[in-house]
């Protein structure tokens, strides 16, 4: 099979994914116990309001309608109506994306920028010192709440400095990007114990391999034989697993956004918690799993570019 | 060009250390062949690596001397001796699949050398590269050159495996059982690239293997390692027809002859020693048919006579005599 | 859960197999949790306050010999809350790793073994699950179920069983085919004597050793949750709860957000090491 009919391969099987977390997300409202019009408006709600915000999601319809309605409206891009702003979850979000897309896409390129350094150092002498002090971060790390290491960064790096603002986005470029440092290292710390671990047990492996000797056989410098060889070999691996643990990253983003006061989807997410606002809830949960399905998809088919061995099977 | 001076290496294990290379001599002369036969475990590719200057973490050269074109490559500092390998040494490996990186063309793999190493620029390099795939007979280098390891036959590989062995055009090269892993066919033609190579352009040749027959057809001379140390040297036809040393004639004997179809193949017995704690005396004492008591104790130095040959083995005058199943104590 | 893999490390060279008290890793993790566990059970014991009574006129103190970590703003003993919030999130944490490890187990086994239509659905239900952001699906879940710590392990359980699933399945998928289970079947015995005392036995170990990590992920996400606000209701403590009160006087007693947060820390590193060593010891040498 060539490469890009693995590729539509690969899209194809996005699908059914894309339906079951669909239904998934449709049955979240049949979870809530009780009348979900009441539990979300609050005992106070006038019985009518009630009645009319129960028909307006269509609850009294058969199960498959109701579910028909739903996928209809998500083909529509409509996520449902947000009960406290009486506006579309897709604008609300669309107006929350930027520092969302900032806090990712910033705290990947941080975790690579932490991993790879630590992974090679410790890789490069395992046993010494150093490699048993890089050891030490997943056993730590693990267990670190990400919230916890926001408060913490916040305290040293902010509250008692001033290096960096304590919450907030900012609103031009260079604003933003001082506010969220803090927040997507916060992130990047939180999923680096685990790609530090991969990457240094991936390296260990390929260190081992028989071609890394005749790299070396060749006289080549010692960084070359790592950069060239090992590394390009290793970082496969490591790729599947940080595909595998993208979930972990943007699940982490949520917290962050609450603890750094970031406008973005995440906080949205709580804030719509908090506000008992189900639609928004909803849409969220939805738009998550689809960008982790998405994302993870994506490294399958970088993986396959990266490797010129994977089976297209 | 190359003389090892009583080399000692030392493996740590789990269970101690292993006198892998033990008080080794040996040397080659400017543009020689030299065959290294034994079992596996014998040590030779312990020697080999130790001459390239990349024994694994676990072993060390506890003593001796290695000295290439009239440097101690022991001596000198680890960026010295990188200086070495590649440009004036290259080596050859067992298993061409794993001795390629999987992930990068194996035509990168042949120009990295001349590119980082000899200061070529890309494109000057990828025509060095290509000349050596012509030159060591890859059909169609243009096409082969973007392809990966895994696309490749085994024989394909092997001889990619000797273009970046020869890269940078080295003096001496190093062969570590390069035909083990080939079909026999491919493996004759290997062969017969190697000894091309080496009569061609005056390349010396360490190579290792515990193939007999693959000596005979490659090396003028050969050393036989047994148990980390050499027992027997001398030209090959001579060795091979007349050994004087009875682990030397065990191996010789149990060797399949397609001449002697019928005949019982004689293989050494006992097994070899386990190197943590290798047997005193002569090495080979326990499993030999000639061994008798003044073969317990002392060393047994690899002892040269006047017709270029030598044995450690003391009792090589009655080798004649005695048949080689029977055991001596 | 959401932490799909954590390789397992592999050892160039190792010392020859030892016993489990000889292993630091273990000793160590083994005894950090004891210490903890010890604490968290015997909390009325060693400390002389209620966790949840208020001293209006002590709030905010520092650390004393009357309060070993200082009070907090309505004068409630820290050491005491530290102590009685452990017992709360240690028993969730844990209930919400047994229950799934038990259901996904089942769920893992029978698919693997009987396949067929079976196995496509549950697979199906593993990947969708999986889909979701750890976090996103269980706070979304909390949300519905309604918060608290029922609300807390109920959403926790619905999420993580899959993972156990999940790899039970994939060992039984590669036990099935192997000679003792077909030697099993040829002899005639029960599906279930052959799930059970047969296959099971021999694809636990990876579930455990997983376990290990995810009871960490789980303790760390029902600390998020108290952070939040979804887990246990006030004024019961509960690590996360404490820090999300103790950042409000984060500049003047940096110490209240702090302390709760390192004893998750230390939570996790003494289940880490635990969860390491019985990798290690489960690794054929």
């Amino acid at each position: 099979m060539d490469r890009l009919s693995y590729v539509g391969k690969r899209l194809l099987h996005l699908i059914p994914i894309l339906l079951g977390i669909s239904i998934l997300v449709f049955l979240l409202i049949h979870l809530i116990p009780g009348d979900p019009a009441r539990v979300l408006l609050g005992p106070h709600a006038p019985a009518k309001v009630v009645a009319a915000q129960d028909k307006a999601w269509g609850l009294d319809l058969p199960l498959p309608v109701q579910f028909v309605n739903f996928l209809g409206g998500l083909l529509h891009g409509n996520l449902g109506t947000s009960l406290t702003y009486q506006e579309p979850a897709v604008t609300l979000m669309a107006s929350r994306l930027a520092a969302t897309l900032w806090l990712l896409i910033s705290a990947s390129i941080l975790t690579v920028v932490i991993t790879l350094p630590l992974a090679v150092a410790a890789a490069m002498r395992p046993n010494s010192w150093i490699d048993h002090a890089i050891r030490l971060i997943p056993l730590v790390g693990l267990g670190m709440p990400a919230f916890w290491v926001g408060i913490i960064l916040l305290l040293v790096l902010a509250e008692s400095t001033g290096w960096f603002p304590v919450g907030g986005f900012g609103t031009d470029f260079l604003s933003h990007l001082h506010a969220i440092v803090l927040p997507a290292l916060t992130v990047a710390l939180g999923i680096a114990p685990i790609t530090v671990r991969s990457l240094r047990a991936a390296m260990l492996e390929v260190l081992q391999a028989d071609f890394v000797t005749t790299a070396r056989a060749k006289g080549l410098a010692e960084r070359r034989v790592i950069l060239a060889h090992v590394l390009r070999n290793a970082i496969i691996p490591a790729i599947t697993v940080f595909g595998l643990n993208i979930g972990w990253l943007v699940g982490n983003t949520l917290v962050v956004e609450k603890v750094f006061a970031l406008p973005g989807i995440g906080a949205l997410m709580l804030d719509s918690i908090l506000s008992s606002d189900f639609p928004v809830v909803q849409a969220i949960a939805l738009v998550f799993a689809v960008l982790v399905v998405v994302v993870s998809t994506s490294t399958d088919i970088l993986r396959s570019l990266v490797d010129p061995r994977v089976k297209l099977g | 060009m190359l003389e090892i001076r009583s080399l000692s290496v030392h493996i740590r294990s789990r269970r101690g250390v292993v006198h892998a290379v033990d008080d080794v001599s040996l040397t080659l002369l400017e543009g020689e062949a030299l065959g290294i036969a034994g079992e596996s475990g014998s040590g030779k590719t312990t020697l080999l690596r130790a001459v390239l200057g990349l024994l694994p973490r676990s072993a060390h050269v506890v003593h001796g001397e290695i000295i290439f074109e009239g440097v101690d490559l022991l001596a000198v500092s680890a960026k010295q001796a990188r200086e070495v390998r590649g440009k004036r040494i290259g080596m050859v490996f067992q298993d061409p699949m794993t001795a390629l990186n999987p992930v990068m063309p194996v035509g990168d793999q042949v120009s990295e050398g001349p590119r980082y190493r000899l200061g070529q620029s890309a494109d000057e390099s990828r025509r060095t590269a290509m000349k050596l795939l012509t030159e060591i007979g890859i059909p169609d280098p243009a096409r082969r050159y973007r392809a990966y390891a895994h696309q490749l036959s085994g024989g394909m590989r092997q001889r990619i495996d000797i273009a970046i062995a020869l890269s940078c055009r080295p003096h001496l090269l190093l062969c570590d059982e390069p035909t083990t892993a080939l079909d026999v066919t491919i493996q004759d033609q290997i062969l017969r690239l190697l000894k091309r190579l080496s009569a061609e352009s005056g390349l010396g040749m360490l190579y290792v293997t515990h193939d007999l027959a693959v000596i005979a057809q490659t090396c003028p001379t050969v050393a036989v390692m047994y148990a980390g140390q050499v027992v027997e040297r001398g030209p090959v036809a001579e060795v091979f027809s007349r050994p004087r040393h009875p682990y030397t004639r065990g191996l010789l004997a149990s060797v399949p002859d397609v001449h002697r179809i019928g005949s019982a193949l004689e293989p050494i017995q006992g097994t070899p020693p386990d190197l943590h704690s290798p047997p005193s005396g002569c090495r080979f004492h326990p499993r030999c048919p000639l061994a008798q008591v003044d073969c317990l104790d002392g060393d047994f130095p690899l002892l040269s006579t006047a017709d270029d040959r030598a044995t450690a083995c003391i009792h090589s005058e009655r080798m004649a005599t005695t048949p080689l199943l029977s055991t001596g104590l | 859960m959401a932490v799909a893999i954590v390789p397992v490390e592999r050892e160039v060279s190792r010392g020859r197999s030892r016993p489990w008290y000889r292993r630091p890793t273990l000793t160590i993790g083994c005894s950090i949790l004891f210490v903890i566990a010890f604490l968290a059970i015997a909390a009325p014991l060693i400390s002389p306050y209620d966790p949840t009574a208020q001293q209006l006129t002590a709030v905010l103190q520092g650390p004393s010999t009357a309060h070993l970590l200082g009070t907090d703003e309505y004068g409630r003993d820290v050491w005491t809350r530290l102590l009685y919030a452990g017992r709360v999130d240690l028993a969730v944490g844990v209930l919400a790793v047994v229950t799934p490890f038990i259901f996904g187990t089942a769920v893992g086994l029978v698919a693997g073994y009987y396949g067929k239509a079976l196995d496509v659905i549950v697979n199906g239900i593993i990947d969708i699950v999986q889909a979701f952001p750890f976090y996103v699906l269980v706070i979304a879940l909390v949300f519905v179920l309604g918060a608290g710590i029922q609300g807390v392990f109920l959403a926790v359980a619905a999420v993580g069983w899959v993972s156990y699933a999940r790899i039970i399945r994939g060992g039984v998928l590669v036990a099935k085919r192997e000679e003792y289970i077909l030697a099993a079947r040829a002899a005639g015995f029960s599906s279930a004597r052959i799930m059970f005392r047969h296959l099971l036995p021999n694809v636990i170990t990876q579930a455990i050793i997983f376990a290990m990590s995810d009871i960490v992920v789980v303790i760390v996400g029902v600390v998020t949750l108290g952070y939040l606000g979804l887990g246990v209701p006030p004024p019961t403590p509960d690590w996360g709860s404490m820090i999300f009160d103790g950042q409000t006087f984060i500049t003047t007693n940096w110490l209240l957000p702090t302390i709760p947060g390192i004893a998750v820390v230390i939570t996790g590193l003494g289940l880490s090491l635990v969860g390491d060593g019985l990798a290690d010891a489960a690794r054929p040498e």
